[in-house]
Order: structure tokens, then sequence, then C-alpha cells
């Protein structure tokens, strides 16, 4: 049954959004940092589609700005120091330029955020389950009990029961709080679930069960799942799509086996090899050389230039741009001299 | 044997109840051996560092190093050093690199100040600080991650430690800096020291350690060479560690449900040590047999394994991973 509403794009003409349309869809999106001193260009200029019910891997390191798209995904950067242009609809709805109430219609229902240490992101003086029925509460009018039974039934969904919901978060386990947040997170039956390194603070087993229950999650209520980690090898057999950032752009994307197995972008390939293998022949690892790209520069070059061991002078001069060749898309003069 | 652990328990009380952390422990790490403690959260790995250090004492149960018993964290002074986990929190932010390595090496040599700055720089280069004098007069917020993680590595092993005890030494760190951080492990393992690295994830353990301990639940279900550990794993819960790992040779090849201990399970006395192997109320295998504590025996490839199914000691060979 397709839900369809009317939808305000701002620009007064009224759009439908079908259920089924794209989760993300961001074109040329910037964030920019403006706090004292020097603007920090965090997100420059990034085109990000994802598709319903697609499961992404945006991968990178610190200060690529991976957290910083997560953010504006939400419209949860603050107006006063985060400076974000471009467009960006999620689930149809427009979230630059988007007034409070317009974002607190996306926020939850349309687009759910697992905040990065979601095991602590409960708060300590309330049960589980209250603190589920007061998301719902909150968007939709809906009796407290009937609130409450919605609340068990997406604790349910992620292998909890009735009786951690009465329980507080000191209660449980740091496997369980982080499963009780996405029972939060999913509880309205977002479109669009972002996940900000969920994962990094459990270890391997706890890890894989998480990601198991939010596979199985999307493949049940239909949400896409934008998952930002640092941790390449974790996506890898999960995601359907890995996008990698380097300094604020995407230098690669592609469907996830395909990146894995022939990297394009120089930066991916040190990347991947920067992890030891599991398997196979043992290996030395990659030292990507040099320093990140200072995020208060802007250049007109290849931002990854100076630490690129296939570095040419056109790098130095232009900088490249994403380019599609079929399902896959590089940032990188190597595979595409022309763009 | 530059550390032997006899039948260490280690208890801690939470709440009213004891919670066993370590549940008669024996370990021996030989001279130029790199070992990798593995596990999940709760296994007992970090406490078992700690112990190491003496920043924690058994409750029962006999450690040595070098062949004499340790009492007091004192007994350990100087020959077994650690590496924590956060570069950001293990220097003094108000004392310089310089000064925070001479302490410690002044303490672990027993020598005079101005000999454990000229200690220092050396160790500062042979962590890849060059040059160790321009590092000596900084203050930790003024080195990356990366440096100040490699000048506690400095601090560590430029007292002639025997011991090296590293908890997660990479897992906080950004993956262009964990890699550098790994190979410089691998480049000073083998020289007269020795080295624990703590760590839940076994394609590191792979990468720098040539024997793996597996811990559960405060108990070694499985030690032995890597590659036979790793090749060829004897435990079922080594098998379910191995498979949760994220593996970057993995590609497309899908990885198989994990297990989970079920809530009726735990509620069952499955759980209890004293009367069912400390693994069955997870084991995919769990039978009869399983009904009381396991011993370690042999295991094929070399070292032990704590199960009692036939296959676990194994022939030659085994199976796949």
């Amino acid at each position: 049954m397709a839900r369809t509403q009317r939808v305000d794009d701002g620009l007064g003409t009224p759009l439908v959004a079908e259920e089924g349309g794209p989760a993300v869809e961001a074109e040329g999106l910037r964030v920019t940092y403006n706090g004292r001193g020097t603007p920090v260009h965090a997100v420059r200029g990034i085109d990000l589609q994802i598709g319903p019910g697609e499961l992404v891997g945006l991968v990178g390191e610190s200060g690529c700005g991976k957290s910083s798209v997560a953010m504006a995904l939400l419209g949860l950067l603050p107006r006063e120091t985060a400076s974000v242009s471009g467009s960006l609809r999620v689930a149809g709805r427009r979230v630059l330029g988007a007034s409070e109430a317009q974002l607190r219609d996306v926020r939850w229902q349309r687009a759910a955020l697992v905040p990065q240490s979601a095991m602590n992101a409960l708060s300590p003086v309330l049960r589980v389950g209250e603190q589920i029925v007061d998301v719902i509460r909150a968007h939709e009018r809906i009796s407290k009990p009937k609130a409450l039974a919605r609340a068990v039934e997406s604790l349910r969904r992620v292998g909890l029961e009735a009786r951690h919901g009465a329980s507080y978060p000191h209660e449980l386990s740091g496997g369980m709080r982080q499963r009780a947040v996405i029972a939060m997170a999913t509880a309205l039956h977002p479109d669009l679930l972002v996940m900000d390194e969920p994962t990094t603070a459990l270890d391997v087993v706890t890890q894989q069960l998480v990601l198991d229950q939010v596979q199985a999650l999307s493949a049940d209520l239909g949400f896409a799942v934008l998952l930002i980690t640092h941790d390449l090898p974790l996506l890898l057999g999960w995601a359907q799509r890995i996008v990698v950032m380097y300094a604020g752009s995407i230098v690669e994307s592609g469907p996830a086996t395909e990146l894995a197995a022939h990297p394009q972008h120089p930066y991916t390939e040190m990347l991947l090899r920067s992890f030891p293998p599991l398997t196979g022949p043992r290996r030395e690892l990659a030292v990507i050389p040099g320093q990140p790209w200072d995020l208060r520069e802007e250049a007109d070059q290849c931002l990854f230039a100076d630490r690129c061991p296939s570095v040419m002078d056109a790098c130095r001069t232009h900088a490249p741009r994403l380019t599609a060749h079929g399902q896959r898309s590089v940032a990188c003069f190597l595979r595409d001299p022309q763009s | 044997m530059i550390v032997q652990l006899e039948s260490v328990t280690k208890e801690f009380r939470s709440s009213g109840h004891r919670v066993t952390a370590l549940d008669g422990v024996d370990l021996q790490l030989s001279e130029d051996q790199s070992v990798a403690l593995v596990g999940e959260s709760g296994s007992g790995k970090t406490t078992l560092g700690q112990l190491l250090v003496g920043l924690e004492q058994a409750t029962t149960g006999e450690i040595s190093v070098d062949g004499s018993p340790v009492r007091r964290p004192t007994d350990i002074a100087g020959r077994v050093q650690m590496v924590f986990q956060d570069p950001f929190a293990s220097f003094n932010p108000r004392h310089t690199i310089g000064q925070s390595i001479s302490k410690a090496l002044s303490i672990q040599l027993r020598c005079s100040a101005a000999e454990a700055g000229r200690e220092a720089v050396e160790a500062l280069e042979a962590v890849g600080l060059y040059p160790g004098a321009d590092f000596m007069a900084r203050m930790p917020n003024e080195l990356s991650g990366g440096q100040r993680q490699r000048a506690s590595i400095a601090r560590a092993v430029g007292g002639g430690a025997r011991l090296i005890v590293a908890d997660e030494p990479t897992s906080m760190l950004d993956v262009s800096v964990a890699s550098q951080m790994l190979r410089l492990f691998r480049a000073l393992a083998g020289r007269g020291v020795s080295y624990l690295f703590i760590t839940h994830n076994l394609a590191v353990a792979r990468y720098i350690a040539d024997r793996i301990v597996v811990l559960y639940r405060g108990v070694i279900v499985e030690d032995g060479p890597v590659d036979a550990v790793i090749g060829h794993p004897s435990h079922p819960y080594t098998r379910l560690l191995l498979d949760s790992t994220p593996d970057p040779e993995r590609g497309h090849r899908a990885r198989p449900p994990v297990p989970e201990e079920t809530t009726e399970m735990a509620l069952d006395d499955l759980s209890d040590r004293r009367r069912w192997c400390v693994f069955a109320a997870r084991c995919p295998h769990r039978s009869p047999a399983c009904a009381a504590p396991v011993a370690l025996r042999p295991r094929a490839g070399g070292g032990q394994v704590r199960c009692v199914l036939p296959e676990a000691a194994g022939t030659a060979g085994g199976d796949d991973v």
C-alpha cells in the first residue's frame, strides 16, 4: 500500500512524495564551520543518493567530514556556527532551510540517528521503555498504554523483551543498551537510519550481532541505513554500497564487493591495505605518509595529492571531480584524465 | 620464562555479589614472545594485563616475574611496563614529553636524571620520533595522537622492561596511524622483550603476535601458535570470534550469523561454571558431555584447548576456517 502525502518543497510547488522514493538526495552539500578564526570547510560539495532500503557505508578517517554529513542529514548542525548549503532532501522532505517544525517532522519519523557512543545515549534516570514512549508521543497523538505497546513491539524487534523496557539503562549490558537505542530510533518507522560509529565501543561479537540486527530490521521495515565508520572491513559483507570520504569530499563510491576487490582511488586502496588481513597471505600494512589536509585550507587541487604515491602534475593544479562509470564513481585523474 | 601465572584468580565485589574476572589462569610467557590475549568485553583480558603490571592484585594464585614472586606492585618495578589505550590520557598535560619519559626511565633504570634524559632521547628515536631532543621539549598537546602513542611506547620500552603489556593500543587511533603503530610493534618485537597485546581483533593479533591466548569468562579456552589457532580454531568460541572479525580479504564471502546467548539460557544453570563447561550457554555443539568443568588438553598444531569435542583436539589438519 503506497503511502502518498503532500510535501512542501519550499518553492511554492507542492510535491507528492511517494513511499519508495530515495531516502537521501543530496547535491552540492557543503558544511562550513564558522567558529572563531578561519572557517573550517568540513564538507566540500558532495552528491549523495541513497535508495529506499539501501544499506550504505560511509567510511573515512577523523576529520573527513563523515559525521558532519550525518548531522546535516538530520538538520542537527547548529545554525549559529555551521553554514550548510546545497540541496538536501531526506525521504522527499527538504532539510536545508526547513523550519524547526518541519525538521521535527523529518527527525525520528523520516530519519533517525543512532549517535556515536549510543550505549551512553539513553537518559540514566528514566526506564528504557518510558524513553521510547516519550519519543513516540512527541510525534503522534496516541495514548500512553498504546505508545507503551508500540515501544515493547520495537524492543521485541531488536531481540529485547518487555522487562528490558522496564529496566534502567545501567541495568542492561552495553550491547543491550545499543539495541535499545536502535529500538528507539526505529520505533516510528523512519525511512532512513543514520548510525554514526555505532559499534566502535563494542567487541567484535557484539558488533556483528548489532549489524545483523540492523540488516534484518531494514529488510523487515524497509528503511535505508547510512552507517558511518572508520572501519572499512566492518562494512564488507554488510553494506551494499560504500562511499569513501577524504578531506570533505567523496573520493570514491561503488558496490561494496567491487570497491573492496578493485579500489580505484589510491586513498581507498591504501585505506584497505592499512588493515591486517585475517585470511590469505600476510602482507605489510600500508602507511599513508604525511598529514591529513588542513580543513581550513581551500585549494584548486586534489586534496590527497601530497600523500598520494601516484601523484601527477595535474593533481596539483586541478581538483578532480567525482565521475560516474556505471555503478562506480571515482574522483581521480588516474581513472579519468578528462575530469 | 619471563612471566609465570599459576592458578590466578581475581574476584571483584560489585553491588554485593562477587564477580569472577579470572578463574584459575595458568600462563607462561617466555622470552622474545609476542602473545595476543583475545576475548570479548568482560572476558578478563584487561584484568589479566593489570595484574601483570601490578595495577591490580590477584585474589589467589601466584604471579612471578623473572622467577621471583610478585607480592607488591614495587616487585615489578621496571620489569613489566604498560602501553595504554588512550594516548591522550597517558601523559601529564603539564609536563613536557621529556619530563614524563625521563622520570619514568629514571625509576625503571634506577639512574640519574641526566642519564635518564639521554636514554629518553634514544628511546624516542627508536620509536621513530626524530630528532628525539625536539620531542623532549614538547608538551603532550603539541603531539598528534600517533606521536603520543609512539612516545608512550618509548616510555614503556626505554627502561629495559622484560615484558610490555599493551591494552588495545590501536583501538582509539585513526586507521592510518593504527597501521603505523602495528608496524612499529612488529619491528620492535623480538629484541629481548616480550609483548602481551590485549585485543578483541584477531586480524590484529595475527599481524603482531606469534601466539594467541583466547580468554572466555576469565578462563583460557584455547592457546596456541597464531597460524594454528586462526587457520584451524579448535574451540567453538575461537571460531565465533573468527567469524565475527571483519576481514579486508573477505570480500563478498557471506559471514555466518552470530549465535546469541538467549535469555532463557542465561537464566538456566548452563552458565554455572562449576557444573558446565564455561562456554556451554552459547555453544552450538553443547552435549551432556559438557556438564562438568572442562580441562585444557593438547590441540593439533600445538598449544591447548578446553573442549570435549573429539575434533577439538583433532588430527593434524582439522577443518577449514
